[in-house]
């Protein structure tokens, strides 16, 4: 089951998103739980009292505290989706500092709600049971796919580095052998040193033959790997968005 | 003489003799071979010939051997051009032989001694080493005169390498028995003519090559140009009504205050829909990009009128620094294909998304339409499943090389009667954030 926030300052708009998403329940056979807000503040609260959603619905013109704002706090947590809901487009400029999933246009609520709960459905099957097991003298627990921005070979250990509270863990193994625990159509040899996460990958450098990554840091590639690179991202992208 | 002389000179002539070779098969195939290894590789092969050359000289078995040794290293450093390496290292050894039979004639002709060659392949004297230094002089000039000539010419065909080989051996076997046998003036000359006619085949081959190449670069670029002149002349129809849209504006503003002065509420509604139905397709954004919304609504018309569901899901994007004209190759042919593929379906409800998605620094372009057959591509070029065969197919293959001329990328996926179109173009950090 995963869980939906809906937050609206106006109570006849909760309610008509909240239609939308009990439709795409019972269409789609799917559980999303939906929990609705029209105060940002009674949002606020629960949270930071530790409340997890796995999908934010917001609207981003609320009087106190803004949609935009939310998102900016939300961004702390990176599991959840957030999707704006907004008579505005321009808004999406901004929203894209927060990773916002989608920007969906009230004129069009039904159609782009469905479409968006459907391909956050999809990922959220891909992500569910994705990780590795690591065991570290810091931290012996699972490591999530999605977390790995990329890994590398320092001396006779690899070295994870992720996106989230561990900044970089050493493991005590070759990548080859971590390699095989990977998913190929995510995880791909940048370098005979380098793996890389193509979800992480934020731009490609072509004159100076560099894949920048989320976290700022940037890997060199060969140019004879450059336009395979850019295949593999399209692919990626063509099948996870 | 000293017969360690004699020796030395041999062994430094075969030394240059598969020096040159390497130079010349590395030239011909455009591949670098490091000093190390070419060294390496001569001093070895050097070796391999002495030896073989103390049982005899001329010997066909060696010839074949060392044409295999020197096609097995040159293709080590020719990624895979195995064809290519075997075929030069074969000319380079029909150079050998001509030129050393062209050496010998010419020296027997001198000295008038008509069966030297005979001589000279079975015996280590004076008259072999003055005829080494002559043959590998003359074989330097000829490899170096012919590189200078072949230099700008395109590599050629397997087909016509081996025409060339056979028509090449034959003649040599051929004038190879009549020199050991007697020594002419018009064997001697012939030898020369076998040179020519191996450089000439080659050269008319290549060229050959190179006009068939130049005519299919041409039919492409006439077919590309004609297919921006129809999509220009179709979004210039597409203004022209726009503008005509526009300038009728007030014309039906004036009409509609009339009905509404009269209260003909019914006929101002049945009005307003008719013009709306009009003036609608050009007028939803769905990326904030001029070029792409208005593709975007015109093909969504299209589609439409042909009972095709239509779903655009699309993000507001920054400036792009992709040119427009690149913006209406990528759309108008992924449009225009899938909305054809749709038009072919019977069974099922056909169907279009387009998606146009921000993801990092990155904008991707997504078309995914309901097919009753998946397009074939075959070398690379797509082929169409349209009547008129001639314009068409080259649709995928103009995006494809547009996306790839701003740095981007496209690729297709087929899924179960579904196929898309992922576009990837690569935008700097600041281009994106504005």
């Amino acid at each position: 089951m995963f869980r939906v926030a809906i937050l609206d300052d106006e109570p006849q708009y909760v309610d008509v998103i909240a239609d939308v998403v009990n439709f795409y329940n019972r269409e789609y056979q799917c559980i999303y739980e939906v929990h609705k807000y029209i105060s940002s503040f009674q949002f606020v609260d629960d949270i930071d009292s530790g409340v997890q959603f796995d999908i934010c619905l917001l609207d981003i013109e609320m009087p106190n505290v803004s949609g935009m704002e939310l998102a900016a706090k939300l961004c702390r947590q990176p599991k959840t989706f957030i999707v704006f809901i907004t008579a505005y487009k321009e808004y999406a400029i901004d929203g894209y500092k927060y990773g916002v999933f989608r920007y969906i246009h009230k004129q069009d609520l039904k159609q782009e709600l469905i479409l968006a709960l459907r391909d956050i459905a999809k990922r959220l099957a891909r992500e569910t049971g994705n990780y590795m097991l690591v065991k570290t003298p810091k931290y012996d627990g699972k490591v999530y796919f999605r977390d790995i921005i990329y890994l590398y070979k320092r001396a006779k250990d690899a070295v994870f580095v992720m996106d989230g509270a561990f900044r970089e863990l050493k493991v005590r193994r070759t990548l080859t052998d971590i390699y095989k625990e990977l998913p190929r159509n995510e995880f791909f040899y940048a370098d005979r040193c380098y793996i890389v996460n193509l979800r992480h990958i934020d731009s490609v450098e072509t004159q100076m033959r560099k894949l920048c990554l989320k976290n700022g840091d940037k890997v060199t590639i060969s140019q004879s790997h450059m336009q395979e690179v850019k295949d593999l991202l399209a692919r990626y992208w063509g099948e996870n968005l | 003489m000293n017969i360690v002389w004699l020796k030395s000179v041999e062994y430094i002539a075969t030394f240059w003799e598969i020096s040159l070779a390497y130079v010349f098969c590395s030239r011909m195939l455009d591949v670098k071979l490091s000093v190390i290894k070419r060294v390496g590789f001569t001093l070895l092969l050097t070796v391999l010939i002495q030896y073989c050359n103390t049982l005899a000289l001329f010997s066909p078995v060696t010839s074949g051997l060392v044409t295999c040794l020197l096609g097995i290293t040159v293709s080590i450093n020719a990624r895979g051009r195995i064809v290519g390496s075997f075929f030069y290292s074969y000319f380079y050894i029909l150079f050998v032989y001509i030129f050393d039979f062209l050496a010998a004639s010419l020296f027997g002709l001198l000295l008038g001694e008509r069966n030297l060659a005979g001589e000279v392949a079975y015996s280590l004297s004076i008259e072999r080493c003055l005829f080494l230094i002559l043959s590998k002089s003359l074989l330097t000039a000829a490899i170096y005169a012919t590189l200078y000539l072949v230099k700008r010419l395109k590599t050629i065909g397997f087909r016509q390498m081996l025409i060339i080989t056979v028509i090449g051996s034959a003649l040599g076997g051929y004038f190879t028995t009549l020199t050991f046998e007697d020594i002419t003036i018009e064997r001697t000359v012939s030898w020369l003519l076998i040179f020519f006619l191996v450089i000439f085949l080659y050269t008319s081959f290549a060229l050959y090559q190179q006009y068939l190449l130049e005519n299919a670069e041409l039919k492409v670029i006439h077919m590309r140009n004609e297919l921006v002149s129809q999509q220009y002349a179709e979004l210039l129809r597409e203004y022209q009504e726009n503008a005509k849209i526009h300038h009728d504006s007030l014309n039906h503003l004036s009409l509609i205050q009339n009905l509404l002065l009269e209260k003909k509420y019914q006929e101002a509604k049945q009005y307003l829909e008719e013009i709306l139905q009009d003036i609608s397709f050009s007028s939803i954004t769905w990326s904030g990009n001029e070029t792409i919304d208005y593709i975007l609504n015109r093909k969504k018309k299209l589609a439409e009128a042909s009972h095709i569901q239509f779903d655009i899901a699309s993000d507001l994007l920054p400036e792009l620094p992709v040119k427009a004209s690149v913006l209406n190759i990528v759309f108008s042919n992924l449009l225009d294909n899938a909305i054809e593929a749709c038009q072919k379906i019977k069974s099922v409800k056909p169907k279009i998304e387009v998606s146009v998605r921000r993801v990092h620094s990155m904008i991707v372009i997504m078309v995914e339409n309901s097919v009753d057959t998946i397009p074939i591509s075959r070398n690379g070029v797509w082929r169409t499943t349209k009547a008129d065969k001639r314009l068409h197919g080259w649709g995928l293959k103009s995006v494809k090389s547009a996306v790839e001329s701003c740095g981007g990328s496209m690729v297709y996926m087929e899924g179960d009667r579904t196929f898309k179109v992922v576009v990837t173009f690569f935008i700097s950090k600041k281009d994106m954030d504005g």
